[in-house]
C-alpha cells in the first residue's frame, strides 16, 4: 500500500474503468476508520472483520450505484451501518441456537469471562447492553462526530427519532458507568 | 463542529458532557489485523467485476423466489423445445439440463456470502483451511488466531450452494470440522460440507 493522492471520485472512475488494484486505496483510506466503528457497534473485531469485508464486497459490486463519487466515503459508511445490523442480527440468532453446546466455536468470549480491566472495555461493555438502535445512534453521534442529518441519511431514521434514541442511550450509559465515567 | 440548530434539546448540558467524555476513549483507532487488506482485496477479485453506470452487462437482483420462478420458466421452454423437436432428445436433455443450472447461478452470482470458519485447535501453530472453494490449496487461506484463546478464524466469501472443506494443523493433520456434516470420499478421507445460502446461519 502506498499513498495516493487522487480523489475518491478519480478512483471510483478508475476502478469503473477496470483497474481493480486501484479499489484498494479506497480500502486502505477507509477500512481503520469504518473498522472503529463497526468493533463498537459489535463488541467483537473479528465480528467487525467480517462486516467490514463484506460492505467492502459489497460497495465494490455496486460501484456503478455510488451516484455522487466525491461522497463515496458517505456512500460506503452507510453499508458499514448496515452490515453490522445484519451482522449483529445473525449473530443474536447464532447465540440463541449455539448457546447449549459444551463448547462455543463462535469466537463470543466464553460465558463468565470478563473482558480485561479498563476503561475502554468497560464503557464498551455498557455501550453493548444497549438496544441496537440506541448504540448505533450513540456511535454515530458522539464517535463519529456527525449531525443529525448526516445520522438520517445512514440510518434511514428521522431527525427526532435519532435525538431520542441519543438521549436515552447516555441516560441508560451513564447509569452503567456511574463512578467510572464522571 | 456542530451547527447550533443540530443540537439536541432533549439532552441538558450534563448529558451531553457526559456523553463526550464516555465516548472519548471509544475514539481510540482500531487496527485491521494482519492479513486483512489481502483478504479483502482477494475477495473483491474474485467477486463480479463492477458494471459502468450506463453501459455493459449490469447483475440483475432478484430474490431466490423470482429465481426458482425464473427456473420453472427456463426449464419449460427447454423441456417445450425437447416436445418440438422430434430428432434432437440428446440435445433437448442438455438444453433443459443448461436451463436448469443457469437461473439458479443468477443468484449465485449475486450473493457473495461472508463465512466464517473457526477451529478449537489449542497449541497449534498453524492452520490453514482447504476446499473446493480454494482448490484444495493448503496455502491459500490461513486462519489467524480468533479472540477466544486457542481458536483459529478465517472469514470467506463463498458463493451460494454447497462446499467441501477441512482444516490442515500445523501443515500436515487433517481435521474435519467436528460442527459440521461430514462426507467421505472414494478414498475414506472425511472431509465437512457447508450449505451456503440455504440457510441463514
Amino acid at each position: 500500500m502506498s499513498v495516493d493522492d487522487r480523489s475518491d471520485a478519480e478512483i471510483v472512475a478508475a476502478v469503473l474503468n477496470g483497474d481493480d488494484n486501484a479499489y484498494g486505496v479506497l480500502v486502505a483510506r477507509y477500512q481503520s476508520a469504518y473498522l472503529r466503528y463497526a468493533t463498537r457497534m459489535l463488541n467483537s473485531q473479528d465480528d467487525a472483520e467480517d462486516a467490514l469485508q463484506s460492505a467492502f464486497i459489497r460497495a465494490y459490486r455496486n460501484l456503478a450505484s455510488c451516484r455522487d463519487p466525491k461522497r463515496f466515503g458517505s456512500w460506503l459508511q452507510k453499508i458499514v451501518v448496515n452490515e453490522c445490523r445484519t451482522v449483529g442480527a445473525r449473530r443474536t440468532r447464532r447465540e440463541l441456537r449455539f448457546d447449549s453446546r459444551p463448547a462455543t466455536l463462535d469466537g463470543l468470549p466464553a460465558k463468565g469471562a470478563r473482558p480485561e480491566d479498563g476503561l475502554v472495555e468497560e464503557i464498551q461493555s455498557a455501550l453493548h447492553r444497549l438496544p441496537t438502535d440506541q448504540r448505533e445512534a450513540f456511535l454515530l453521534r458522539y464517535v463519529e462526530d456527525l449531525g443529525y442529518e448526516e445520522m438520517s441519511e445512514l440510518t434511514g431514521a428521522g431527525i427526532s427519532a435519532l435525538k431520542m434514541r441519543v438521549k436515552r442511550a447516555c441516560e441508560a450509559m451513564r447509569v452503567s458507568l456511574e463512578g467510572v465515567v464522571s | 463542529m456542530r451547527e447550533i440548530d443540530d443540537m439536541n434539546d432533549d439532552m441538558d448540558g450534563a448529558l451531553d458532557q457526559f456523553a463526550r467524555d464516555a465516548a472519548r476513549p471509544l475514539r481510540e483507532p482500531v487496527h485491521v489485523t494482519e492479513g486483512f487488506y489481502a483478504q479483502t482485496m482477494a475477495a473483491v477479485r474474485r467477486s463480479d467485476v463492477p458494471a459502468p453506470a450506463m453501459f455493459g452487462a449490469r447483475t440483475i437482483r432478484v430474490t431466490p423466489f423470482v429465481a426458482l420462478g425464473l427456473a420453472a420458466v427456463l426449464i419449460a421452454v427447454a423441456l417445450g423445445s425437447a416436445m418440438i423437436g422430434r430428432n434432437s432428445a440428446l440435445k433437448s436433455v442438455n438444453l433443459a439440463s443448461g436451463a436448469a443450472v443457469a437461473a439458479p447461478v443468477v443468484v449465485a452470482h449475486d450473493t457473495i456470502h461472508i463465512v466464517r470458519f473457526q477451529l478449537a485447535a489449542p497449541g497449534a501453530h498453524t492452520v490453514a483451511l482447504v476446499g473446493d472453494f480454494n482448490d484444495w490449496s493448503k496455502d491459500a487461506i490461513v486462519l489467524k488466531p480468533a479472540e477466544k484463546p486457542g481458536v483459529w478464524t478465517a472469514s470467506v466469501p463463498l458463493t451460494s450452494g454447497r462446499h467441501e472443506y477441512a482444516f490442515i494443523v500445523d501443515g500436515q493433520r487433517w481435521v474435519a470440522d467436528p460442527y459440521a456434516l461430514t462426507h467421505r470420499d472414494e478414498y475414506n478421507v472425511e472431509s465437512s460440507v457447508i450449505r451456503v445460502g440455504e440457510s441463514d446461519s
